[in-house]
């Protein structure tokens, strides 16, 4: 991806690599949450013909990527050729390593999570020698142990490390929801300025939770506003991508949320958008 | 306490159902768990603790007992169904995601779904009973923790805590691969029987391949406190291709030399055995 391409992608789902491969020139990248398998007949096609991203396997910026997940990591991103790498804001492990949630969730915000952050993802890009990019995680649940917002915690971070936001617009929509805040400006809050990718996808109600919350499924129109009101505030943005990565995701699914969102942002296939 | 050590605690109350609930009625014992508790809506915590337990199982049901769903519409009983019962509801605040001895309980429940009152349903598919045994001892292999030492103070290589041995009335291997495909006739395994070796790697991989024999014995000979050579040797095994099995074993996980760790929790089958040793 050169500097004033805007790439419009999505999740590589090896279940619908065929689809995928079939789509033309709908998708320009693809995001890799998981290595290709050893078995995968579809994947050397799949890195011949797209820009990969690495994304979210290399270790929660919590705690020192330890050498052998740091070597993974840039061997994987050799693999793909990947742009940049990203990592959630996420911290689901615990420092003995015995109880891992296994799912995304984001740290407690605080000046001493904060400089181990900036530590750790600093130690990071210099052994990867890539930029890093990070997600933002919404929190279901009130949590009085922050000692700063979000926000302010993602702008320090970006700042003093020079990595990029990657901008989970569903995430955001959620974190609005469950703090009770308007969520334009909840949005208008975090470092728009500095987002390199845009994740869209929807949300679904979970009995368990009682509401909301992330989901591998198309994005509403509602959220499909949402991201291009953010999108028109992102002078950096670089890649736009459907974020759903599940064996549930039908045929059909990728390529009309791709065309979905390329109407939507008018980012025509095949061509270069003008940077907003 | 510093916020690491709080974010720590979270990650506990949400992973651990026995830790939440005692929490959640003042009786953790443990005054940080308190302290965090306290900053916390804990209610919405227990909320999303849940979520995530039965996110967490989904997971690996859907993914360890993939033929079972495949056969779902032969046999009516698609595992993943439990996650939603009154049982498994009953069972959230007794399990810790990752446990064994949990992953032991999600089993039993899935166990009683998919074999009780089953008699049409194994006239449908002889090898079901087979099938689920198969796809259960994965499952519980993905529990076990590869940290585990084999053996305290062992001198040698050792059989991994986290191998385990299954032996079948049917040949399942070559029937798994067409079950994931579509099919208008049940595919047919050939009933002989058979030995499987499960092992969990240190990077989480759960392998399975056929067990021999020779390798069985080699295995239950490794306890730590011999040279697998002089194991060997006993047990009248060809030297000569001995250490490129260690090496395989170990690569598997199916023996170890000292402590490993990992996070992922992957799995796959490995079709091709280590070459085991030959009589």
């Amino acid at each position: 991806m050169d500097s004033k391409f805007i790439g419009v992608g999505a999740f590589y789902n090896p279940h619908l690599a065929a689809e995928t491969l079939s789509t033309g020139d709908l998708i320009d990248h693809l995001a890799m949450a998981d290595p290709p398998h050893k078995d995968d007949p579809h994947f050397a096609s799949i890195r011949q013909r797209y820009t990969l991203l690495l994304h979210d396997y290399i270790g929660q910026l919590a705690d020192p990527v330890p050498p052998h997940a740091v070597e993974r990591a840039r061997s994987l991103a050799e693999l793909y050729r990947s742009p940049w790498i990203a990592e959630h804001c996420q911290c689901v492990i615990t420092q003995d390593g015995r109880c891992n949630v296994d799912y995304v969730f984001p740290p407690i915000y605080t000046r001493e999570m904060l400089a181990r952050y900036i530590a750790n993802a600093g130690a990071l890009q210099q052994a990867i020698g890539r930029p890093l990019v990070m997600e933002q995680i919404p929190r279901y649940f009130r949590c009085d142990l922050d000692e700063i917002p979000e926000a302010q915690f993602l702008r320090e971070f970006f700042e003093a490390t020079g990595a990029g936001f990657l901008l989970d617009i569903a995430h955001a929509w959620l974190e609005a929801h469950y703090r009770g805040r308007e969520v334009h400006a909840y949005l208008s809050d975090l470092p728009l300025e500095l987002v390199t990718e845009l994740h869209v996808a929807g949300v679904s109600h979970y009995s368990d939770l009682g509401g909301p919350w992330i989901a591998p499924i198309e994005p509403t129109d509602e959220l499909l506003d949402l991201s291009a009101w953010a999108f028109e505030r992102m002078p950096r943005v670089r890649g736009v991508t459907f974020d759903a990565f599940s064996t549930i995701l039908k045929p059909g699914v990728i390529p009309r949320t791709v065309e979905r969102i390329r109407q939507r942002l008018q980012i025509p296939a095949g061509r270069r958008a003008a940077t907003p | 306490m510093n916020s690491r050590d709080a974010q720590d605690v979270i990650l506990r109350l949400l992973a651990d159902g026995p830790l939440r609930s005692a929490a959640l009625r003042g009786q953790s014992g443990d005054p940080g768990v308190a302290f965090v508790l306290a900053r916390v809506d804990a209610p919405a915590l227990d909320r999303f603790g849940r979520f995530l337990c039965r996110h967490y199982y989904r997971e690996r049901v859907v993914h360890f007992f993939k033929y079972s769903r495949a056969l779902a519409a032969v046999t009516g009983r698609a595992p993943e169904v439990v996650l939603k019962t009154p049982g498994f509801n009953a069972l959230l605040p007794q399990l810790v995601m990752g446990e064994l001895a949990s992953a032991r309980k999600v089993l039993a429940l899935l166990e009683t779904h998919l074999l009780n009152n089953a008699d049409t349903l194994r006239v449908a598919v002889p090898y079901w009973d087979d099938l689920v045994r198969y796809q259960g001892l994965f499952f519980l292999t993905d529990a076990l923790s590869p940290d585990t030492p084999a053996v305290d103070g062992a001198r040698f290589p050792a059989r991994a805590p986290t191998a385990a041995i299954l032996e079948l009335a049917w040949d399942l291997s070559p029937v798994l691969p067409l079950l994931l495909k579509p099919f208008e006739r049940l595919p047919e395994a050939a009933r002989r029987p058979t030995r499987l070796l499960f092992a969990r790697s240190a990077e989480g991989e759960v392998s399975v391949l056929r067990c021999t024999d020779a390798l069985r014995d080699l295995l239950e000979g490794m306890t730590g406190e011999q040279d697998p050579a002089e194991v060997a040797r006993r047990l009248g095994l060809d030297a000569a291709s001995l250490e490129k099995t260690m090496q395989r074993l170990e690569q598997l996980g199916a023996v170890i030399s000292q402590g490993s760790f990992s996070a992922s929790h992957r799995g796959s089958e490995v079709s091709a055995a280590a070459a085991p040793p030959g009589r």
